[in-house]
């Protein structure tokens, strides 16, 4: 995990043993590679759940003392109790939950509206990561496109999304089109940045043998650059994940009244705050969740097809 | 006697007023009591200088025409000799003026009726309302004959209407329930106070004051076309004042000395639109680029909310019985059950006048 991409032998080996693509290596690899996978993947499952058990107590407990030490009032400050009541109890304390809203209802509003927008930030997440990959490929092979795309990126990120958003709007209209340029905005600039650095941290040695082995750039990029670029790729992707979440309700908070962003909206103006933290709870939870998914996807792969694949942990 | 109470402010509150409050303290420097204010001097009896301290006025709406009566009352000095030590008159829109007094963020809320029933009657907020400014709900749909013109709420169905997020969601929301329209047969999208939106046919409908954006888009050259919520289900007054049940208990006069710096500059307002638009253009919506001549033809247009005959009879902000129980009625069809009692309190409102006659005849 610390090192950026692998030392040299590690990362020299494994790149050459794919360019080489000798059969007995092959086969060596894969013979190795089932058992330690799934021992990467149980290991990796194990911290993961445990990860989200810790965040959850912490963040609960956090989430409490801060309702306490801001002396937040307790009409628009919902404790985590107050959100479980919202969701699960019939009969909860006056102002937790509107009148005339009965739990069930409470639980398939949030919950649809959790629906929506983990299929928004689908959309942005894998718009966002298809066109981060594109571009960064896109940098490295050809210099003048780094020139033309880097101040591009670097505009999005910089001008706050909140002040470009309208603007946005204007140009893909009210609809899923706008979400996902909005999430994928989100998502581009720490993958795009991420994956160029995983591209042209390829071993050079290794790009040199395809090099004089009559190799194009073309195919050098293919067989070395892009493997190379793996852990960061995933790494991208798993820091991506609640990116997207949170920049599929900013669309939506935008755009329109559906969603977890879009409900928050009309929570806000009704003063239905119980309904409020409970989004921000599901929102926070399902972002935890997923991301630790994506770590044990990673690790899988990694375990794979990795630098380190093969290699005794 | 009460010792002032500023509400609790929060950092970003601080630097705002930081920046609002230097503005506002020059208006009311340059002030004065010009022109014959009917109700000076005496009127304003024992208040004793800033005795009530800041005061914090959540408006409902960017700073245009429709807060002429605050203009004239801040740049009058009219809160000032009610016992302001300073005035906070914060922008709008926001998500819930009701939010923002509820969490003892300013003192007194602008917000439109069925909003605070809402608030009250599902959430159990201890608000309730001591007056309104207009008499007639100014809420519309506003479409344009350039485009797809909405003329009755069955012309809704189908269409894509612009509504701004927060209050006015709940507002739109009662249109629909009172006139039986499934929410789900209308496309809502957010939109903010620009009805560019509608212009740009991305549109068909945007809700608006019917003195507001209809004399905007008829400026670009569009024909407005207006489907009025009064007209339809939704009898209520409206830019109705907000407060907390435990600031009338605990601070009943300042709250009276609002109304009657309020009475003062609406006076004034309903007098002189052309000034009231001026104040709104040239002072305190000064970063709104707002178009004085049409700005004019709107504060105009505002006089007939503000001013009715119940107004030249009991005075402005009275909300009379008959008044009262058609919007408790009207709540209930749209599935609120609320008493006149738990949504207002006349008395502050009617123990001002009775105090200060004179204010009462002022505006005719």
């Amino acid at each position: 995990m610390g090192g950026r991409f692998p030392g040299d032998d590690g990362g020299g080996m494994t790149t050459s043993d794919t360019t080489t693509t000798a059969p007995e290596t092959d086969a060596a690899v894969r013979t190795v590679a089932p058992a330690s996978v799934a021992a990467a993947v149980l290991h990796r499952a194990g911290r993961a759940v445990l990860t989200i058990l810790v965040a959850i107590v912490v963040l609960t407990l956090l989430w409490t003392a801060l309702l306490a030490v801001f002396q937040v009032s307790t009409f628009v400050g919902k404790s985590p109790w107050d959100v479980w009541q919202y969701l699960f109890v019939d009969q909860p304390p006056r102002g937790v939950r509107p009148a005339s809203l009965t739990a069930e209802a409470a639980r398939a509003e949030s919950f649809s509206a959790l629906a929506t927008t983990l299929g928004n930030a689908a959309i942005g997440f894998v718009s966002g990561m298809v066109a981060a990959t594109v571009i960064a490929i896109g940098m490295v092979s050809w210099r003048p496109f780094e020139f033309a795309f880097l101040p591009i990126a670097i505009a999005l990120r910089s001008v706050p999304l909140v002040a470009m958003a309208p603007l946005l709007l204007l140009i893909f209209g009210q609809g899923t089109l706008s979400i996902a340029v909005i999430a994928g905005i989100v998502v581009l600039f720490p993958a795009l940045v991420n994956i160029v650095v995983g591209l042209t941290g390829a071993p050079q040695q290794a790009i040199d043998v395809v090099r004089v082995n009559g190799g194009s750039a073309a195919r050098a990029l293919l067989v070395v650059r892009i493997p190379a670029a793996l852990p960061q790729f995933l790494a991208s992707a798993r820091i991506s994940v609640p990116g997207a979440i949170v920049g599929a309700m900013l669309a939506e908070w935008l755009v329109g009244f559906e969603g977890m962003g879009g409900v928050l909206s009309y929570y806000n103006g009704t003063g239905n705050y119980g309904g409020v933290w409970t989004i921000v709870a599901l929102a926070v939870v399902v972002s935890i969740v997923l991301y630790e998914l994506m770590t044990i996807v990673e690790a899988a792969l990694l375990a794979r097809w990795g630098p380190e694949a093969g290699l005794a942990r | 006697m009460q010792l002032p109470r500023t509400p609790h402010l929060t950092r970003r509150d601080v630097l705002r007023f930081a920046g609002l409050g230097a503005v506002g303290l020059a208006a009311v420097a340059c002030g004065g009591g010009s022109g014959g204010a009917p109700a000076s001097g005496g009127a304003t009896g024992t208040a004793a200088a800033g005795q009530f301290g800041e005061l914090a006025v959540q408006l409902s709406w960017i700073k245009n025409f429709e807060f002429a009566g605050e203009y004239f009352a801040d740049s009058k000095g009219y809160f000032t000799e009610a016992g302001f030590s300073s005035v906070d008159l914060v922008a709008g829109p926001v998500a819930s003026a009701e939010a923002q007094v509820i969490q003892k963020n300013v003192h007194v809320g602008l917000s439109a009726p069925d909003a605070t029933a809402r608030y009250i009657v599902e959430q159990g907020a201890p608000i309730t309302i001591i007056g309104a400014t207009y008499q007639k709900n100014p809420f519309c749909i506003l479409s344009i004959e350039e485009g797809t013109p909405i003329r009755t709420v069955g012309d809704l169905v189908g269409k894509t209407l612009g509504i701004q997020a927060g209050t006015n969601q709940s507002i739109f929301a009662g249109l629909l329930a009172a006139n039986g329209i499934d929410p789900a047969s209308v496309n809502q999208v957010v939109v903010q106070y620009d009805p560019a939106p509608l212009t740009e046919k991305k549109v068909d409908g945007f809700m608006s004051f019917l003195t507001n954006e209809p004399f905007l888009v008829k400026h670009k050259g569009f024909t407005p076309v207006t489907l009025p919520f009064a007209d339809n289900g939704l009898p209520f007054v409206s830019e109705t004042f907000v407060v907390l049940q435990e600031t009338i208990d605990t601070q009943r006069e300042m709250l009276k000395a609002f109304l009657k710096a309020e009475i003062r500059g609406w006076t004034d307002a309903v007098r002189d639109p052309e000034g009231a638009a001026k104040l709104a253009v040239e002072v305190y919506g000064k970063d709104q680029n707002l178009d004085l001549a049409s700005e004019i033809e709107q504060a105009t247009a505002q006089v007939d909310l503000v001013r009715s005959p119940d107004t030249d009879a009991n005075g402005l902000f009275t909300i009379t019985e008959e008044l009262q129980d058609r919007g408790i009625a009207a709540l209930g069809a749209i599935g609120i059950t609320i008493t006149k009692e738990e949504l207002f309190d006349m008395s502050l409102l009617d123990e001002v006048y009775a105090e200060n006659p004179e204010l009462k005849a002022a505006a005719q």
